[in-house]
């Protein structure tokens, strides 16, 4: 079942003098078992609309349906409980968060939270902490002692031991070298292909977008530009032009080549798809 | 000529491992350097033993013809000035205009001559119209511009950046970007840049490339970058037109490795095609 | 948060906000002190008369000013009841069987509510018109000639601006992070006691840890650009002393002249 925005607004401190609407009448659809990357300037919106997603932040018009649950400006806060445990938030620069004294213990703070017992939690949090690849011979060892890559898969594991549905990440890789960030970004599409869980991230960063995502959501203004599959944005040249942003270099290497007169009809992904089509153009 | 001398330093945070393991360099006055290498790989050990925020444990560091020691502590801060990555935690000030003068109060610049340089520095990097402006109003590439303007103001012989853009949205990245390629351009400073911006390494003079507290590459972008086995081997990002070339000699195609993409794309054009 | 007007800055246009803060602290400390002079009712109306003034010049709405008494209220009301328990002079007022409320219980807690007021005022009326950090440059100018006595004024000054530089960030941070820790499903509001004591370590111990890297980024950065404590450095901000400023050194002289005055006789 998608995630359904329906003539969603959001407007912080209505009525003072600093009110400001971040988002407008949002009409969106975000598909199940979908990795799905929203983009968008800063200040367009991002991290407004995904907050609505674990009722955070309720709508101040229109509704919000989420795995059969609907938010919206009346809903009482108390029913969104069960709702934040199948919908995990990951903030940016997550490893703020983290304040136990074992990682163990602060991976099963969540699963703890949600009424599961401390033999249940802990069960989930060494799962969690398989799947970001955190060793056990660290789940003793404070999590303030780590790395700046470890310790924001803790946090995410801690995220992920709720065993979440829908797995929202506001711009997961910032601040984090190549190598961190290409594998975290690896982790995701595991998440998403092999525990089948729907994704939603937050970017900046169009070569992640284009070779880990499936659809994309651009926000302006507070409002969506456009959602268009990752392949089909990146197809046509205009959206890139319009809203200024670079595209990947297997996309730019792609234009170059077509205004010097060679032009690659088929998707390419990766940059040895690209070599093997250009090969296919070289005689013999 | 070289304005920066390290000579076999080496610093551990906690006397066990060392996070910068006898590192020697020379910086030629001037130049623009950028350091690449992980996180933890001792880039930012580097930065922060250079203006003497940390203490060496052992070797040298000779800047501007001065041994950087507890004597010349001072002495040597005011010839290197630092950008550092996070925005707001080095906005000082309570609006634009006190956060430049910040640096000014501290050098003891008559309080009468400081109007005129924080308008002058502002204006060079585009932030006139902010001076009023409180931290809180300004985006991340704004304050990120203000220290610059702080550091500038204090005419530094070497500016370092320590990976002062990484923190920022693409539009803030790019403007900084721009700033440090301009200032490369128009003034006699040294620049040091420490990033994971393997675009930003290609247009600088020198490159030195870190591993694990070693310096284990220095030279020309070209002659560093072009080397991708080793870049590959200690799991750091080659640029992509390096990448594009590798892919294509899988496929049987020959083409010289160049740094910039243009070129690589050239030299296809070169090839013979089928129409 | 809103409705607490105690200390809190107004940034408005008037002569008052254009005051030195030097002068505006040391006739608040002048004025203090008539306050607690033995001047009687009609003193008290004379500070009254001048606070309110004050007040009117400095723009300042009187439901502003009010609104700062409102936590003091609860005081107030509780120094009544202890007085009337304990004072048991002046004629009766009321008699519950053995119990009666003396009249001066009522006099000497008006005494002491009229006193109240009028210090909360004039204090509303020193930082209502005054920025923070103006305040501070002030405090820090007027403790330069205790530097002699090891006062160490500079560092005061520099400590109570950095502290009002990041409170802004510091609430952002909490936020974000009760919001982070919300979606692990923390709920502040709600459940027994010990989930309640999670909770509150949960937001508490992310928000040291950040406090303590930014106080340390800062440290980085306020050295590398040259601060040395105790060390001779300029100021941008000078504050000058004119013409108002003078005058309202001489009222509250006046002032307190006047009251001492009333005192003796």
């Amino acid at each position: 079942m998608p995630i359904r925005f329906e003539k969603v607004s959001h407007v912080y401190s209505d009525g003072s003098p600093f009110t400001y609407a971040a988002l407008k009448e949002i009409d969106l659809e975000i598909a199940e078992g979908k990795l799905t990357a929203i983009i968008g300037a800063t200040g367009s919106g991002k991290s407004t609309l995904v907050q609505h997603l674990n009722a955070l932040l309720l709508p101040s018009n229109g509704k919000v349906e989420v795995l059969d649950r609907i938010i919206s400006s009346d809903e009482k806060p108390t029913k969104l409980k069960s709702l934040r445990k199948d919908v995990g938030l990951v903030f940016q620069f997550p490893e703020y968060q983290l304040f136990e004294e074992t990682i163990l213990k602060d991976v099963a703070f969540g699963p703890k939270n949600f009424e599961f017992t401390e033999e249940e939690a802990n069960a989930k949090a060494k799962k969690a902490l398989a799947m970001v690849n955190i060793d056990p011979s660290y789940y003793e060892k404070s999590p303030l002692d780590l790395s700046g890559g470890q310790k924001r898969r803790v946090a995410i594991a801690g995220i992920l031991a709720m065993d979440p549905k829908i797995i929202v990440l506001d711009e997961p890789t910032a601040g984090l070298d190549p190598q961190g960030a290409k594998a975290m970004m690896e982790l995701f599409k595991e998440l998403n292909t092999k525990y089948g869980k729907t994704i939603i991230i937050v970017s900046h960063d169009m070569e992640h977008v284009f070779n880990y995502c499936d659809d994309v959501v651009v926000l302006e203004h507070g409002s969506v530009r456009c959602h268009l599959s990752v392949d089909q944005f990146f197809k046509d040249s205009k959206w890139c032009e319009e809203l200024h942003i670079i595209p990947p270099f297997v996309i730019q290497a792609k234009q170059m080549l077509k205004a010097k007169g060679i032009e690659i009809m088929a998707d390419v992904k990766t940059v040895d798809d690209l070599a093997y089509e250009i090969a296919k153009k070289v005689k013999n | 000529m070289e304005c920066i001398k390290v000579k076999d330093l080496a610093y551990s945070y906690d006397g066990e491992n060392y996070a910068v393991k006898n590192v020697s360099f020379n910086i030629k006055r001037g130049s623009y350097t950028t350091i690449i290498g992980h996180n933890g790989s001792g880039k930012s050990t580097i930065a922060k033993l250079l203006i003497g925020l940390l203490e060496k444990n052992q070797g040298s560091i000779e800047i501007e013809g001065l041994e950087l020691n507890m004597e010349n502590i001072y002495k040597i801060r005011n010839k290197v000035g630092i950008v550092f990555q996070n925005p707001d935690n080095q906005f000082i000030g309570s609006t634009v205009r006190d956060d430049i003068a910040f640096g000014l109060e501290n050098h003891c610049v008559p309080q009468i001559q400081m109007d005129p340089i924080i308008e002058e520095f502002a204006k060079k990097v585009n932030m006139s119209e902010f001076l009023d402006s409180e931290p809180g109003h300004l985006s991340g590439g704004q304050k990120q511009r203000v220290a610059i303007a702080g550091v500038l103001a204090m005419h530094p012989d070497i500016i370092i950046f320590d990976e002062s853009t990484s923190m920022l949205d693409p539009q803030g990245k790019d403007e900084i970007k721009r700033f440090i390629y301009q200032l490369h351009q128009n003034k006699q400073l040294t620049i040091i840049s420490i990033t994971h911006d393997i675009e930003e390494v290609s247009v600088s003079d020198d490159v030195i490339v870190m591993n694990d507290g070693n310096i284990i590459m220095h030279g020309k972008p070209e002659e560093v970058l072009l080397n991708d086995k080793k870049l590959i081997d200690i799991k750091l990002d080659v640029p992509f037109s390096i990448k594009l070339s590798l892919a294509l000699a899988k496929q049987g195609i020959k083409i010289e490795k160049q740094l910039s993409l243009e070129k690589v794309v050239d030299a296809i054009c070169q090839l013979d095609l089928k129409k | 948060m809103g409705s607490f007007t105690l200390g809190k800055y107004l940034p408005l246009n008037s002569c008052i906000h254009k005051l030195d803060p030097r002068a505006k602290i040391i006739a608040m400390l002048i004025v203090l002190i008539a306050i607690f002079l033995p001047a009687g009712w009609l003193g008290y109306g004379l500070i009254a008369l001048c606070v309110v003034s004050l007040i009117f010049l400095a723009k300042l709405s009187l439901k502003f000013v009010l609104k700062a008494m409102k936590p003091m209220m609860f005081m107030m009301v509780f120094l009544l009841v202890v007085n009337i328990f304990v004072i048991k002079t002046g004629f009766v007022i009321v008699s519950l069987g053995s119990f009666a409320i003396y009249s001066d219980a009522f006099i000497q807690t008006l005494y002491i509510v009229v006193r109240l007021v009028l210090m909360i005022m004039i204090t509303t009326a020193l930082t209502a018109t005054t920025k923070p950090l103006d305040l501070t440059l002030g405090i820090e100018d007027l403790l330069k000639p205790f530097a002699r006595f090891k006062v160490p004024s500079h560092e005061i000054a520099m400590l109570i601006s950095i502290a009002l530089r990041f409170i802004p960030d510091l609430i952002e941070e909490t936020q974000r992070i009760m919001k982070a820790q919300t979606s692990r499903g923390v709920d502040l509001k709600e459940g027994k006691l010990k989930e309640k004591i999670m909770a509150i370590l949960s937001l508490i111990v992310p928000l040291f840890v950040s406090a303590f890297q930014r106080a340390e980024d800062l440290a980085n950065a306020m050295e590398a650009r040259g601060y040395a404590p105790g060390a001779a450095r300029t100021r941008y901000k000078v504050l000058k002393m004119e013409r108002n400023d003078y005058i309202l050194l001489a009222a509250s002289g006046a002032l307190v002249i006047a009251l001492i005055i009333l005192s003796i006789l």
